[in-house]
């Protein structure tokens, strides 16, 4: 839905790695009559001159810049996640119209409750990055569903992909550094190129998991919140060499299961399934990074499958129309405020409950 | 083929599973043919299917009888009594017992074995997950027949923890040689049966996927690696039908078949042991 005659919002990304470049330029880019990126800034002053030149933006160091810019409507938060929650509230203290921040929204329940507290305070809505929740074909698709929660018998999320340079190099030109090898002690993002914290030594295995769950199950967070309501009994967690989890849990009267691995091969799979009593739905999304448009999603009956997608606008696409949308007043926010905090509380509640688990090393 | 078809009797007490192999033997007329019906005894084979219950009575009088091969269906290691039953059952020299899997006795499946033993050293994660219609066949069959098909592609699936069996399916962990597995079954809302059997490492990867295992639709067996991607040519025939081949194979030429009496044991056992027995949920 188009913005009528209004001039493009203007973005402030703060963060401009791997994420921001790969991700959001481009799909910012494509929705040039509705928004256009004014201002990035970061810690590495370099990094924030050699990315915003591209953009033809102005950059600065830090936040407060930014935030004080009046030509930022909307914050683009890319930065590493332990500073999300901070930049949010922040944000919104600012006045900003809206505020997108990439997955996770917050690493602890309270620093959630902090955004949303902002958030309500100001009236800015705060988007998370799960970018899943906005693509049009599991959208189309899950309003169909037609059964109960406690109808749900088992959820699958298998995600099988590359190291995400793999995809950043195809989505864009990466400005600044680029590791070669991934690296181990960050498995949220085992190969962000930009911001990355590496340790000495490899940490905790519970840590670890943690990591993966805030950093990549989280994207399906808010899928999952669409059949379950939580997560009543972890009974399997396992990290998978060389870097993945295996992790299954019990909600009501479901199983849900959830494997990442994440190799060194080419082929990508990224495939989250919902088994009902009378319905299955299917999604196959593509990778992240590219624009290689929506999932494709089937739901299947005793009548027959039906089908949605591929489209040609991304998830990543999606969520910024949405956010368009929102604030030209012609959509109700989707996966945000509350909501985005629901969706990290189910992963930080199955983090928790999976640490003991992964710590006993059962399999 | 100079040898005469091997005679088989049915098993009367379950007359959906003969009638499924009696359509499935009669894709192999010179190998096989039905021994007349009301004719106790005297066959070559017997088709005992696990479903019934007397099942290993019927399979020692076969063998009493004289039969020269057992093809055994259906066995349920849900059941409290199947593995004790299965010790019971006589393994008398020169008569093949041979047991009917729909996944592990596929040729597909066969064929691609050595080569997916050639890569298994890079394997580090073997997951599966299957649709099975309603009432099809209970959880503790599925998950023989699924611990069969990860034998014959890699390793016996050991240290096996089931995290949870009941009406909807299973869910379980083990360990195929250095591997982790994980698999599960559920039951299939649109009726259709289908599943998938992947066997994961950094630098290679291989997906088999299954459709209706009573018909002759090719499985796809592929192969991703730096190469690319390699799918195994397409063979139309059901793994019931393979076995039947199999048997045949091992009364006329002594050849070991792919899945038999001492591999079903050890994965019922598998299955039946403390570990999994007693860490299991109802799902």
């Amino acid at each position: 839905m188009a913005l009528s005659s209004a001039r493009p919002l203007g973005v402030g990304v703060i963060g401009p790695g791997g994420a921001a470049q790969a991700i959001h330029l481009p799909a910012l880019a494509g929705l040039a009559e509705r928004f256009r990126v004014v201002h990035v800034a970061g810690p590495d002053a370099r990094l924030a001159a050699g990315v915003a030149a591209g953009v033809g933006a102005r950059h600065s160091l830090g936040e407060a810049a930014l935030l004080a810019d009046p030509a930022v409507d909307v914050v683009a938060i890319c930065s590493p996640m332990e500073f999300h929650a901070a930049q949010a509230a922040n944000a919104c203290a600012a006045g900003k119209r809206a505020v997108l921040c990439e997955k996770p929204l917050a690493t602890t329940a309270a620093e959630a409750a902090r955004v949303v507290a902002a958030s309500a305070a100001s009236g800015t809505p705060v988007f998370a990055g799960t970018m899943h929740a906005h693509d049009p074909a599991y959208l189309a698709a899950q309003a169909h569903w037609a059964e109960p929660t406690d109808a749900v018998r088992l959820i699958r999320s298998v995600i099988r992909l590359p190291h995400n340079i793999h995809f950043e190099r195809l989505a864009t030109e990466l400005s600044a550094r680029a590791p070669a090898t991934p690296d181990p002690t960050d498995p949220a993002d085992p190969t962000d190129p930009v911001e990355p914290a590496p340790e000495p030594a490899a940490p905790p295995a519970a840590q670890i998991l943690r990591g993966w769950i805030l950093g990549l199950v989280v994207h399906v967070a808010p899928l999952l919140r669409r059949f379950v309501d939580g997560v009543d009994r972890v009974d399997v967690a396992r990290l998978l060499k060389p870097y993945g989890y295996c992790v299954s849990f019990a909600a009501r009267d479901a199983r849900v299961q959830l494997i990442g691995y994440v190799h060194d091969s080419w082929r990508p799979s990224w495939t989250f399934s919902v088994v009902g009593a009378r319905q299955e739905l299917r999604v196959q999304f593509p990778p992240a990074y590219v624009r290689a448009g929506s999932a494709v999603a089937e739901l299947r009956d005793a009548g027959g499958a039906r089908r949605w997608g591929p489209f040609p606008h991304g998830a990543h696409t999606a969520i910024w129309s949405h956010i368009g949308d929102v604030l030209a007043g012609t959509a109700q926010a989707r996966a945000a405020g509350a909501d985005a905090a629901a969706d990290l509380a189910l992963a930080l509640d199955l983090a928790d409950a999976a640490a003991p688990v992964v710590r006993d090393g059962r399999w | 083929m100079s040898t005469a078809p091997l005679t088989v009797r049915l098993d009367p007490g379950d007359p959906a599973t003969s009638a499924l192999h009696a359509e499935i033997l009669a894709s192999l007329p010179r190998s096989f043919r039905l021994a007349p019906a009301g004719q106790p005894g005297g066959a070559d084979v017997a088709l005992v299917s696990g479903a019934c219950r007397a099942w290993a009575d019927t399979a020692r009088a076969a063998l009493r009888a004289g039969a020269r091969a057992v093809m055994l269906t259906a066995v349920d290691a849900g059941h409290p009594d199947t593995a004790r039953t299965l010790a019971g059952i006589p393994s008398p020299a020169g008569v093949a017992v041979v047991v009917d899997s729909p996944w592990a006795q596929h040729p597909a499946v066969l064929d691609a074995a050595p080569l997916i033993a050639a890569d298994l050293g890079a394997v580090t994660f073997i997951t599966g997950a299957f649709r099975v219609p309603a009432g099809h066949r209970p959880p503790g069959r599925l998950a023989v027949e699924h611990l069969a098909l990860v034998r014959a592609v890699a390793a016996p699936v050991v240290e096996v923890r089931m995290i949870a069996v009941g009406d909807s399916g299973y869910e379980l962990v083990g360990t195929a040689g250095q591997s982790p597995v994980h698999l599960c079954a559920t039951v299939s809302p649109d009726g259709v049966e289908r599943g998938e059997l992947c066997l994961l490492g950094a630098d290679r990867q291989w997906d088999l996927t299954f459709g209706d295992t009573t018909l002759a639709g090719p499985p796809r067996v592929s192969r991703a690696g730096d190469d690319g991607e390699s799918v195994r040519p397409a063979v139309y025939e059901c793994a019931h039908r393979g076995a039947w081949r199999a048997l045949h194979a091992a009364v006329t030429g002594g050849a070991p078949p792919p899945y038999g009496l001492d591999a079903l044991r050890a994965d019922v056992a598998a299955l039946t042991g403390a570990a999994a027995a007693t860490a299991s949920a109802m799902w």
